[in-house]
């Protein structure tokens, strides 16, 4: 089979695929769930209760409002 | 919207429903985020002993979720003080949260309503440290280390008792055997108390139904930031979801919009915002237990500061204190 010239040049394409920033949270055994960064004089992180990990979450859109 | 305005939604909601509605949100407002954990456990008590005993409970759930036993203490709570017990999902209700549902008769599910797969990852002193931040430890998802050792199975082939035993200690060379241990309690213990919640039902479901759920919801949705829609969760899950006529589905996503715009959960929680001169207080809520009786915050208190060294500009914030609150006996 004849080939047929497309005219066309190999480009080299870059992809870029936005990630969530990952954040670090204090978890501890109750509700709160505040972010690592802070300072907790009142709470000892580096005991079995708490644990320091990473979490992407995904930001919370805003609301749909009522028109 | 002031609080009396959202009181008469709550109160709309219970009109039409012929309950007594209690609202649980746990906000996912950037940096200071809550979760369903053990410490609300008293905050629903306060309410519904001052509900008493009702033909009907209706919650009103936000969350993404939180430890996975409280919803097993909060369902047998709730089943004190009435027969009945439903939820009603505006938007989120994601792993804890969809466990505290399996307990309910009835999940009443608006256009938005969303439950997630219970399938969580946990963490202890052993988990993986995280390279990035040698003081946070890595949670690992407990679906993530069996779907591991089906790979291995399945797919590459690992058939004899030698070739099971290398996978498994390939796996227990990343991962601390007691993190393993760890993800292996849990797996057992979401199927478990699934079930457990799954039997609580008024109309008891029947075995096989129960069996088919919890598949579903553990293993078989792939993804732990799938998003159950309601059709799906009623059809293919077979979950006991309502679809609530127009009036409770307006209802129920305005009294969501007003905790959304109270809490502020589109914006993060920014603490240099905060600051007046050089240091000042702050209390931020990010929760919220309320119903007709009374209502109960869940606040962050602290003080953020400005430090011009090492480097200029830089904002220290220190939380005092954080718990829930009782803002209307």
């Amino acid at each position: 089979m004849e080939e047929h010239q497309t005219g066309l040049k190999s480009r080299k394409v870059h992809f870029s695929y936005p990630t969530d920033d990952v954040k670090y949270y204090l978890l501890t055994g109750g509700s709160g769930y505040p972010l690592a960064e802070f300072n907790f004089p009142s709470i000892p992180v580096k005991n079995r209760t708490s644990f320091v990990v990473p979490e992407r979450i995904t930001k919370t859109a805003h609301p749909i409002q009522a028109p | 919207m002031s609080r009396q305005q959202r009181i008469e939604l709550i109160r709309s909601i219970s009109e039409l429903r012929g309950s007594a509605v209690l609202c649980y949100i746990t906000g996912d407002r950037e940096n200071v985020s809550t979760r369903i954990a053990p410490d609300v456990t008293q905050v629903f008590y306060r309410h519904l002993e001052m509900y008493g005993n009702c033909r009907q409970i209706d919650l009103f759930l936000y969350t993404r979720g939180g430890d996975v036993l409280t919803p097993w203490r909060l369902a047998h709570l709730i089943r004190e003080y009435t027969p009945r017990f439903n939820v009603l999902i505006p938007f989120r209700c994601y792993s804890a949260g969809t466990l505290l549902c399996l307990s309910a008769d009835e999940i009443v599910m608006g256009k938005m309503g969303e439950l997630g797969p219970i399938d969580p990852s946990v963490v202890n002193a052993f988990n993986p440290q995280d390279k990035n931040n040698p003081s946070a430890r890595i949670p690992v998802n407990i679906e993530d280390v069996y779907s591991y050792l089906a790979l291995a199975g399945e797919k590459a082939g690992v058939c004899s008792n030698d070739q099971q035993v290398k996978a498994f200690t390939l796996l227990a060379e990343r991962i601390h055997p007691l993190a393993l241990g760890n993800v292996h309690r849990n797996y057992m213990l979401i199927r478990s108390l699934a079930k457990r919640l799954l039997a609580m039902h008024q109309q008891p479901l029947k075995e096989g139904r129960i069996e088919h759920i919890v598949d579903n919801l553990t293993e078989k949705l792939y993804a732990h930031n799938h998003m159950i829609s309601r059709r799906e969760a009623a059809e293919e899950i077979t979950l006991t979801v309502k679809i609530p006529d127009s009036q409770l589905e307006a209802l129920i996503w305005s009294l969501y919009q007003d905790y959304a715009k109270e809490l502020s959960l589109a914006d993060p929680f920014n603490p240099a915002e905060q600051l007046r001169g050089a240091k000042s207080e702050f209390e931020v809520v990010s929760g919220y237990v309320e119903s007709l009786k009374g209502a109960d915050a869940f606040v962050f208190s602290g003080i953020v500061e400005r430090r011009d060294s090492p480097d200029p500009c830089q904002v220290n914030v220190s939380i005092l204190k954080q718990g829930w609150k009782t803002i209307l006996p």
